[in-house]
């Protein structure tokens, strides 16, 4: 088991080497010159080739990729060109948008999609099975920014019960920066509630299934036992994997919601420095949530590692 | 093949997606030939009318009609969405049924590279590889056809290796045909219906991508109408006239979920066993 | 805190009369507070840096100040110098200092420090986005502590607007480096916090030298990006004033209001279809006028809802010098058909047009699509973001057609520099913008400009679209905010709310 996990995290390291290479290419070849986003159109081709040297974009490519892998090895995440601020500081105030975003997100997703799931495998093949696998039918064929507009048009244009989009901050309103984040969380968790619902579903049904369940039901222990004491228990190790490697990509995932509510999250960040060509900021933020994926990852095989004997070569 | 539509004509899920997949087309092929107005025809004095009879869903912010951008925004939903799927399903198909052939490094190179790629933030590198190629329609069907390569590759591979494990292709290595031949006579066609109910699935999440990315003004490129586009432009409307919000949307979520039905019914009625990846 | 000190102030008075004084003037300055909403958000807080106009809206001259200040009507007044004199032949300015100037961190301004400050706009290594409008400076020199005099090489009828920028805005040489986290200059207000994509938050400066023109005791810099988010925000209360409203088509919203004022100024931004003069077949004159007769200005004005105003030329209607001349090549569809034709292009041709992502652009570029699918010229647009613009389109000139606004003030001379993205090349118009920087006499140089403009007109260098008009929105009873802008600065002495 050491040394299918060790192979694992040996594999997880040469993809992020790779990760970082790529990355620093493709934002390499971002057309743009950030030296003329700086100065604007009246720039003077002397004071350009300043900037340039001023802030190292002269320098040779190697030079500045083992700058930045230097950096990230020694968590410097270095100066944003467009703020003159650090990176690190960047990224964690937009966090403190965007994770609190996630966890609504994910948490109204669970509450919602296991008793559906449960709801579903207990009336397998009936109306209401039919019922709840159409609704997840449903709500993963819904652009999950499109329900966020109707819900702005619903909830905040007509009925002006939450605010159309902005945060005005922790410190500054608590109880307001919670209401910011319940439109988005809810159009945000609506894919993630129809995939965990039919995960719960089907592990319930393989669940069911088992031996001791008929045992159970044949010693007339109640149904409500049976089904969210015993069956629940053991169908919740599927669902909580698929939940982590969902958090993974909900988080990067959140652009286009945090777009939608103007939201001055983490996503908002890159979408703004791709903008700015603010390079360091895309290179950090990118190869941040392809470590976070990639540790979700390799903590979702330890923990089949740790629970099946015979672990999975591959996914 | 009756047999197949015997069946299918009891699989409810799979006719309701079949009728919406359908509509879907079928809108889109009517607009070839005819639409209730020209879809560019701009007419200031009539910008942002509630629906009449004239204007079934009104018009826009430039006096345009809605429902002729929508049943246009069809023909954008399919191109993108069937060309990205096309060209990532043409590579992943090849590399995945090379991995299963060859194994060793090929297998080898092909995992860590479709780790690499399901490893990073997908739409903020379709944002990063249209802000380097440029927006337009083509470079959206790119940069979903990278996402799709992978999926195709890793279902290819996995159903290849079980064929290449059946007694069937091992009677064949024993009579001496090469790897290319096996594949191409005995590992695709049996792996052919795995691979028609992903690409269906993947239709379906292209054309939410595109429509996302239309959305963030990364997609196809205006005066061309397209649905994710609408959305954008209707956000700055919400006040005047809310509905433009609306149609785009419903479009969207018809034609997906069309597809959607359409590849679960598939997949009852060819293998219920069928394990998809779904990556969104 | 307003409680706070009242308290104190009754304690130490103690008796029922000075409550009865202090009370209505306590309740005047009720609200000091001011948040303002934004477009488009600055980069670094240092406008020396950096070219884009949302710095120079928050730092300037609430800030920063320069040796002259801008007025609301675009006149120069004195600023950090109180007076100046120009020798005969315009190369000598003589500038007289305000003297007890303090910088927000206690340091004093004299003569040396706007000498580093002047000297490090046309330094070799200058970095100053702006550097341009300084080169025909050759030195500056620190006659005594409160005067400075500047020599030209040549004269320059522009150079004292040019040092009224903020981007010629007075530094001191220890927090230089690091004004574009924590700006510290003279003016009015103190940077007090930022964070970054959200706010920016500035604060009554204790030392200014007319304190009682300061009103406010706290301004709020909010960056809302999205149109629909900006008027959502104003009926939501959180923002109190958008001098720079950027939803044409949300104004009725607003102004069905009773809360808020509309105020629509002018600006300095001309709406261009800007057009690539060096490359086929847009070098042929010909095509540029029937482009000229195909574009219908009262659809583009009515794209952006009504606002803003028809131009013919390259100049601000606003101006004194300005003539009009839409009417040089009116909308004539057939005539603009017959010019293709003899240009040998009957059947039209293809084009890109390639638009920057701004409003005014993304609602120009469709209608100017379909007016140019009129006479036979098909144009497939891209929208580009801005680094793609600047050096796809303005730096390379690789594009055919684009829309952008030149906002500067006095940018005519663009017409006359070589390699520019125009690629206009014109010898007469270059002749005439020299006579123009050299006029000492201003009634004379107005007439020049006038030449100016008819040139370009006649040349159809580009589509003259319309001017963009200023929109502000604010709340009813805050008082002295700009209606027009004249340059991008948000002047803040004088703002204040009625009791």
């Amino acid at each position: 088991m050491i040394e299918f996990l060790s192979r694992r995290l040996a594999a997880a390291l040469v993809t992020l080497a790779l990760a970082t290479v790529v990355v620093f290419a493709v934002v390499e070849v971002l057309p743009g010159d950030p030296a003329l986003i700086m100065l604007g159109t009246d720039a003077r081709p002397d004071t350009l080739a300043a900037i340039r040297a001023q802030y190292g974009f002269d320098q040779p490519l190697l030079t500045r990729y083992l700058q930045w892998i230097g950096g990230l090895l020694t968590f410097d995440l270095g100066n944003s060109h467009a703020y003159g601020t650090s990176v690190g500081k960047l990224i964690g105030d937009r966090l403190q948008v965007t994770l609190p975003l996630g966890a609504l997100a994910l948490s109204w997703a669970l509450l919602v999609a296991i008793p559906l799931g449960v709801f579903a495998a207990w009336k397998h093949g009936g109306p209401g099975d039919w019922g709840v696998m159409g609704l997840t039918q449903i709500g993963i064929s819904i652009p999950n920014f499109w329900f966020g507009i109707v819900l702005v048009l619903l909830f905040a244009v007509t009925w002006q019960f939450f605010p159309a989009g902005g945060f005005p901050g922790w410190r500054q309103d608590t109880l307001g920066s919670v209401y910011a984040l319940i439109l988005p969380a809810l159009s945000l968790s609506l894919g993630e509630i129809a995939i965990l619902t039919r995960v719960t579903r089907s592990a319930m049904l393989d669940t069911l299934r088992e031996d001791y369940i008929r045992t159970a039901r044949a010693k007339g222990v109640p149904e409500r036992t049976v089904l969210f004491e015993h069956a629940l228990r053991n169908a919740l190790i599927p669902v909580m994997t698929v939940t982590g490697l969902i958090a993974g990509f909900l988080i990067a995932g959140a652009v286009i919601i945090e777009s939608v509510f103007r939201l001055p999250g983490v996503g908002q960040l890159v979408y703004d420095s791709i903008n700015n060509r603010d390079l360091i900021v895309i290179k950090n933020v990118v190869i941040l949530f392809t470590i976070l994926v990639l540790a979700v990852n390799l903590l979702v095989d330890l923990a089949y590692a740790l629970l099946d004997p015979r672990p999975r070569i591959s996914a | 093949m009756s047999a197949f539509l015997a069946r299918a004509r009891r699989h409810v899920g799979f006719q309701i997606g079949a009728v919406l997949l359908a509509l879907f087309v079928g809108t889109a092929l009517v607009s070839l030939v005819w639409t209730p107005h020209a879809v560019d025809d701009l007419q200031m004095r009539a910008k942002l009318l509630p629906s009449s009879a004239k204007y079934l869903l009104g018009t826009d912010h430039l006096g345009r009609d809605v429902l002729s951008r929508i049943m246009v925004g069809a023909q954008t939903s399919i191109a993108v969405g069937l060309i990205a799927v096309a060209l990532g399903m043409s590579a992943g198909v090849m590399l995945g049924a090379w991995a299963a052939a060859r194994g060793g490094w090929v297998d080898e190179a092909l995992s860590r590279t479709s780790d690499l790629i399901f490893a990073f933030p997908a739409v903020l590198i379709a944002i990063l590889i249209t802000s380097v190629l440029g927006a337009s329609a083509q470079n959206a069907i790119l940069a979903i056809a990278i996402f799709n390569v992978p999926v195709f590759a890793r279902v290819t591979r996995g159903a290849a290796l079980s064929m290449w494990g059946r007694d069937f292709v091992r009677a064949a290595t024993a009579m001496g045909q090469g790897p290319l031949g096996i594949t191409l006579r005995h590992v695709l066609p049996n792996i052919a219906s795995v691979l028609i109910v992903q690409a269906t699935i993947q239709f379906a999440v292209a054309i939410l991508a595109e429509a996302g990315l239309s959305y963030l003004g990364l997609g196809a490129q205006p005066p061309v109408p397209s649905w994710g586009r609408m959305l954008r432009d209707a956000q700055t409307y919400v006040f005047q006239a809310p509905e433009l919000a609306v149609w785009p949307g419903l479009a969207i979520a018809t034609a997906v979920l069309g597809l959607n039905m359409l590849g679960d019914g598939l997949r009852d009625l060819l293998d219920p066993r069928l394990r998809l990846l779904r990556v969104g | 805190m307003n409680a706070l000190s009242r308290r104190r102030l009754l304690g130490a008075a103690g008796t029922v009369a000075t409550m009865m004084t202090f009370a209505p003037e306590a309740w005047a300055q009720g609200k000091d507070r001011l948040v303002i909403g934004m477009s488009l958000e600055p980069p670094v807080l240092d406008p020396t840096r950096n070219a884009a106009a949302a710095i120079r809206e928050v730092t300037c001259p609430s800030i920063f100040e320069s040796l002259g200040r801008i007025d609301r009507n675009g006149a120069i007044g004195p600023g950090l110098a109180e007076s100046w004199s120009i020798s005969e032949d315009g190369k000598e300015y003589l500038f007289k200092l305000r003297r007890g100037v303090k910088f927000h961190d206690g340091e004093s301004l004299d003569a040396s420090v706007v000498k580093f400050s002047l000297d490090r706009l046309f330094a070799a290594d200058s970095t100053n986005p702006a550097k341009s409008l300084y080169t025909d400076i050759d030195k500056v020199e620190a006659v005594d502590p409160s005067t400075v005099k500047v020599t030209l090489k040549s004269p320059n009828s522009f150079l004292l607007y040019s040092l009224s920028l903020g981007d010629a805005g007075i530094m001191h040489p220890k927090t230089a480096p690091t004004n574009d986290k924590n700006p510290i200059g003279t003016g009015p207000f103190v940077f007090k916090e930022r964070k970054e994509g959200d706010s920016i938050t500035l604060a009554k400066s204790p030392t200014w030298r007319d304190p009682g023109s300061i009103k406010l005791n706290t301004v709020i810099f909010k960056i809302v990006k999205d149109p629909s988010a900006q008027v959502s925000a104003l009926l939501a209360g959180d923002v109190d004033a958008f001098p720079g409203f950027q939803a044409p088509e949300l104004v009725d919203r607003l102004r069905k209001d009773p809360r808020f004022v509309v105020v629509v100024g002018t600006t300095e931004g001309e709406v261009l279809l800007a057009t690539n003069n060096g490359k086929k077949p847009f070098d042929n004159p010909k095509v540029r006028q029937a482009i000229a007769h195909a574009i219908n200005r009262d659809e583009l004005i009515s794209a952006e809802s009504g606002f803003g105003v028809p131009i013919g030329s390259h100049f601000a209607p606003h101006n004194k010098a300005y003539i009009d001349l839409t009417k040089t090549y009116p909308l004539d569809i057939p005539k603009a058909k017959t010019l293709l034709a003899e240009a040998g292009y009957p059947n039209g041709f293809e084009a890109s047009l390639k638009l920057p992502p701004v409003g005014y652009a993304q609602r120009a570029g469709e209608v100017i699509a379909s007016q140019l699918g009129k006479i036979g010229i098909k144009i497939a647009i891209s929208q580009l973001q801005w680094p793609q613009w600047l050096s796809e389109v303005f730096k390379e000139r690789n594009y055919d057609l684009t829309i952008v606004a030149h906002t500067e003030a006095n940018d005519l001379d663009r017409y006359a520099r070589d390699g520019y993205y125009w690629a206009y090349n014109s010898p007469e118009f270059k002749a005439k913008w020299r006579e123009v920087v050299a006029a000492t006499d201003f009634a004379k140089r107005d007439e020049l400009l006038k030449d100016c403009q008819r040139i370009i007109a006649r040349d159809a260098v580009n589509g003259f679209l319309f001017q963009l008009a200023k929109i502000g929105v604010w709340r009813k009873d805050l008082v002295g905010m700009w209606e027009n802008s004249p340059t991008p600065q948000v002047d803040l002495t004088g703002v204040y709310w009625k009791a």
